[in-house]
């Protein structure tokens, strides 16, 4: 048994198997790994982000903590009631429209929106306003956008016109409603809501001035009335009434927007913005953060800061195209992230601050109005007896979180998407190497054996100082094709062996033989010692032919192949065997001019093989045909006869060494071991030529045919 | 005819070596046998034979005949050798021509070929009372000489011509134009049981060695399946 093991390092093996579950084990973890990482650190930036949200409120809490005056409550305020925030303005702006000297009060400026219900607006209107104090006036700058605006004395319908509603109560608690009429620019036209429909008779002129500009996506107004107009409630009501002309009925169509009041018509409370504990917040106020102060009634008494400042949007949908697209659908819709809490944030502020007013610190996240994810925390302020005096609530929008933890999924998506590309590239290798090694065993496989199935070498070269399966299989194979070419090299060394082996005791008995024929004997010796004779040599031809046989293929390597006229030597050679055989050879094709490259007594030891065949096989008294022809650059030699069928389970070892098959048509006394049909088929194919045979029709009889390359006709 | 010639038999089987003496004693020839090589070497040292005879296989050495013929050639170079061996490779006979080998036949032999083979042999060597007169057969543009041992083609001599296709050559040319069968040639060869392809396989090397002299030579003709012609 031959072992190859060289080179082999079996410590250190990595199967196929191992490799494929490697690239697969590999091929997972990077993107899994990566969404961990991400899910982790938002984790920790959220949590951090409660931390620092709870250190604001718990700095601010103690800030306020005791300071009743900052926090005392409106006792006439209802918690029905909105509240209208009116800061206080260092000095009195001029009225005329252009609100640059409001100065850094601009900045507290809240925006409206119309609530449009079920129908969409073609041009929806939306405005901002600010409300401030300075001295005995009320004062209000108002930007609107509005790109159609419809004066009421430009238009026919007297009661479609756009105008800001002002309405407050005074302090007989008469409700006063006063419209201002949006026209050119320049003061305003103020008139009372109730004289609407007969403006010339009840144009209203009070200490109420206004002033409009436009501007280049609608108008701002300014204006002013005492404070002494409204009550000791201190509630007004606004809104605007935008009238814009429906492009398909060509009628006006009206369009509202109501401030902070909880329903159309409802009033609110001014509370006057404290500008200390405006100071005081501003201290804490961080971009992104807002911090709102809150007294027990869960009015907003100050507000810093804005929730969504910081925010800003590193991605988008239309950004960079399919790729991103489809990240973002993978990681929003299948993986869940980006996904603000559903909850209604007016409801789940106001659960917050239920919550916060009963002494607890709490915190929730919810999506704002445009969506935007908000992180807020709620703490009770307390005074020296531990009695809630009012709250701080803190928002920042986890949007900036979100989006960072979304790029960091792209990234990592394309760090991902690239190595499992790089992997396949490798996967692809690999299996193409393999494919390859495979595919290159399989050839040298398949050349290892001739078409007679004979072992061309006795070892693999590739594949055996691989380490893995294809390696073990490799190995397996070369100790297989070892074992089989030993096994090969015997039997065929057994004829020569044989007659090696053999010879000399035969030698001997011959040479005594030869000497006692030379000593007087007498008649009877003489004939028992011409049988011992006789036998010696039969037993000499039988190991000369199979040492001829074992040792053809090298003899025929020495020959050297010259012209013939294989017509001339076939149809001469059946010729004479045709004599020596009583007539019963006969040969059917040209006679001379069929020229091949061959060795002309190779080609004679191949008929003598097949015509002794014939002989051997053939019925009593029957023919033997030998007929030649020549087609498309062959020369085709059928030797036919009449007798027993080759067995159909043997025609594939037929042209094997020792073979034979058939049943003698008529016993004689000539050694057969089958080596005929191997020598001819030897010197077929040394000659690059074909052979083949078939059964005769019914099975009467065998035709071999041979096939040799012409060199053409003479 | 070879009387007082004396032949060295190197043979290592004792019934074969004794048979081989007797049969050539019987002839008046004196033999030297030897068993080993050793002995060959040291008895053959001292007294040059007229011909060795020699098997190849001397107990287990392969190539122990090979051997000592190489040795004894330095001490007698134009000793004449017949190998005698059971190894019937075209290998061994090709390493024996190369040698200078005389003759070369496989073995079983029968004893009538093999005292034949010896005394045809011995006629080639200066022991041979009529090697003085010369024996020469001309064919055309053939001439052979029958002792010497040479073949001439045109005029030219045809080179390394073995016993063997001597033999074959003299019996082509003894009746030219007429076929010489594969049985008759065989017999000529004086060997045992020699095949066709054998025969033909020794007319392909005698029409090589011709065509060295003459690349036009065709006087060889063959008659497939009965044997072959000389033609004049």
């Amino acid at each position: 048994m031959v072992k190859v093991t060289a080179g082999v390092n079996r410590f250190f093996r990595v199967g196929l198997r191992a490799q494929i579950i490697l690239f697969v084990v590999v091929l997972l973890s990077i993107p899994y790994m990566g969404y961990r990482f991400v899910e982790e650190t938002r984790g920790f930036f959220r949590h951090s982000q409660v931390v620092a949200q709870e250190q604001i409120a718990q700095s601010v809490s103690n800030l306020f903590a005791g300071q009743h005056q900052l926090l005392k409550q409106i006792p006439e305020l209802s918690q029905r009631q909105a509240l209208l925030t009116k800061y206080q303005l260092e000095q009195a702006p001029v009225i005329d429209g252009h609100i640059q000297d409001w100065g850094a009060t601009l900045n507290f400026a809240s925006d409206y929106h119309t609530k449009s219900k079920g129908r969409a607006l073609a041009d929806p209107p939306s405005m901002t306003l600010v409300l401030a104090e300075y001295g005995a006036h009320l004062f209000g700058a108002i930007q609107v956008k509005d790109l159609h605006r419809i004066a009421r004395n430009n238009t026919s319908n007297k009661t479609a016109y756009d105008h800001i509603e002002l309405s407050y109560i005074n302090p007989s608690q008469q409700t006063v409603a006063l419209q201002l009429l949006v026209q050119d620019e320049g003061p305003m036209s103020v008139q009372l809501a109730a004289a609407a429909s007969n403006l010339s008779d009840n144009l209203f002129t009070p200490n109420v001035n206004a002033y409009l500009v436009h501007t280049a996506t609608g108008y701002q107004i300014e204006f002013a009335l005492p404070s002494a107009l409204l009550g000791p409630k201190q509630q007004i009501y606004m809104g605007l009434t935008d009238a814009d002309q429906n492009p398909q009925t060509g009628s006006l169509d009206l369009q509202r927007i109501v401030l902070d009041g909880p329903e159309q018509g409802g009033f609110s409370s001014l509370n006057t913005q404290s500008n200390l504990a405006m100071q005081l917040l501003s201290g804490h106020a961080n971009a992104g953060v807002e911090i709102a102060l809150y007294d027990r009634q869960l009015n907003r008494l100050a507000k810093v800061g804005s929730s969504i400042a910081m925010y800003h949007q590193p991605w988008r949908w239309s950004m960079d195209g399919l790729f991103e697209g489809l990240v973002d659908l993978a990681f929003t819709q299948l993986l869940q992230l980006d996904q603000p809490p559903t909850t209604d944030s007016g409801r789940a502020q106001a659960t917050l601050l239920n919550l916060a007013v009963s002494g607890v610190t709490v915190n929730n996240q919810w999506a704002s109005h445009n969506s935007l994810p908000i992180q807020a925390t709620a703490k009770p302020i307390f005074d020296a007896k531990g009695r809630v005096l009012g709250l701080v609530l803190v928002q920042q929008s986890t949007a900036q979180l979100l989006a960072w933890q979304r790029q960091a999924m792209q990234k990592i998506a394309s760090l991902s998407l690239g190595s499992m590309l790089l992997i396949l590239l490798l996967l692809f290798f690999v299996f193409w190497r393999l494919a390859y090694r495979i595919r290159r065993l399989g050839q040298e496989a398949k050349q290892l054996v001739d078409p007679q199935g004979r072992l061309q070498t006795d070892t693999i070269v590739h594949e055996t100082k691989q380490t893995d399966e294809l390696g073990d299989l490799a190995r397996s194979l070369n100790q297989v094709v070892a074992q089989l070419h030993q096994n090969q090299a015997f039997l065929s060394q057994m004829p020569r062996t044989l007659s090696h082996e053999i010879n000399n005791p035969l030698n001997a008995i011959a040479t005594s033989l030869g000497n006692m024929a030379q000593v007087p004997l007498s008649d009877e010796v003489k004939t028992y010692l011409a049988m011992a004779q006789r036998g010696i040599h039969r037993i000499d031809g039988i190991l000369s032919k199979l040492a001829d046989a074992a040792n053809l293929e090298q003899a025929l390597t020495q020959d050297i192949k010259e012209t013939v006229d294989v017509a001339h030597l076939v149809s001469s050679y059946c010729a004479y065997q045709d004599q020596i055989d009583g007539g019963l050879v006969d040969y059917n094709g040209p006679t001379q001019g069929v020229i091949i490259d061959a060795v002309d007594y190779r080609i004679e030891q191949l008929l003598d093989k097949l015509l002794d065949n014939a002989r051997d096989f053939r019925h009593a008294g029957t023919h033997t045909l030998v007929e030649l022809r020549v087609s498309l650059g062959w020369v085709e030699i059928n030797v036919s006869n009449f007798g027993p069928a080759i067995d159909a389970n043997y025609q594939q070892q037929l042209f094997n060494s020792m073979v034979s098959h058939r049943a003698k048509a008529s016993p004689t006394d000539d050694s057969h071991f089958g080596l005929g049909l191997y020598v001819v088929r030897c010197i077929v194919h040394h000659h690059q030529g074909h052979i083949r045979h078939h059964n005769l029709a019914n099975d009467g009889g065998v035709c071999f045919s041979i096939k040799l390359p012409a060199l053409g006709l003479s | 005819m070879t009387a007082n010639a004396l032949v060295a038999i190197v043979e290592d089987d004792t019934d074969q070596r004794v048979n081989y003496c007797t049969a050539l004693e019987k002839r008046f020839i004196k033999v030297q046998s030897f068993a080993t090589k050793q002995a060959a070497l040291d008895g053959l040292s001292r007294t040059r034979p007229d011909l060795l005879v020699l098997d190849i296989i001397l107990d287990q050495e392969y190539d122990a005949g090979f051997d000592l013929y190489s040795q004894l050639c330095r001490l007698y170079p134009d000793l004449p050798v017949l190998f005698l061996t059971e190894r019937v490779g075209d290998i061994d006979t090709v390493s024996g021509l190369r040698m200078g080998a005389w003759d070369y036949q496989p073995k079983p032999i029968s004893i009538d070929y093999f005292v034949a083979k010896v005394e045809s042999l011995l006629r080639l060597t200066k022991h041979n009372p009529k090697f003085a007169a010369e024996k020469v057969v001309t064919r055309g543009q053939l001439c052979i000489d029958i002792h010497r041992h040479t073949v001439h083609w045109c005029g030219q001599q045809v080179a390394d011509i073995t016993v063997t296709e001597f033999k074959l050559l003299e019996a082509l040319s003894q009746y030219p134009n007429t076929i010489n069968t594969y049985q008759g040639l065989a017999a000529a060869t004086l060997g045992g049981v020699v095949a066709n392809n054998t025969v033909s396989t020794h007319i392909s090397n005698i029409k090589r060695k011709f065509m060295g002299v003459d690349p036009s030579f065709a006087a060889i003709r063959a008659e497939y399946g009965q044997g072959y012609r000389w033609r004049e």
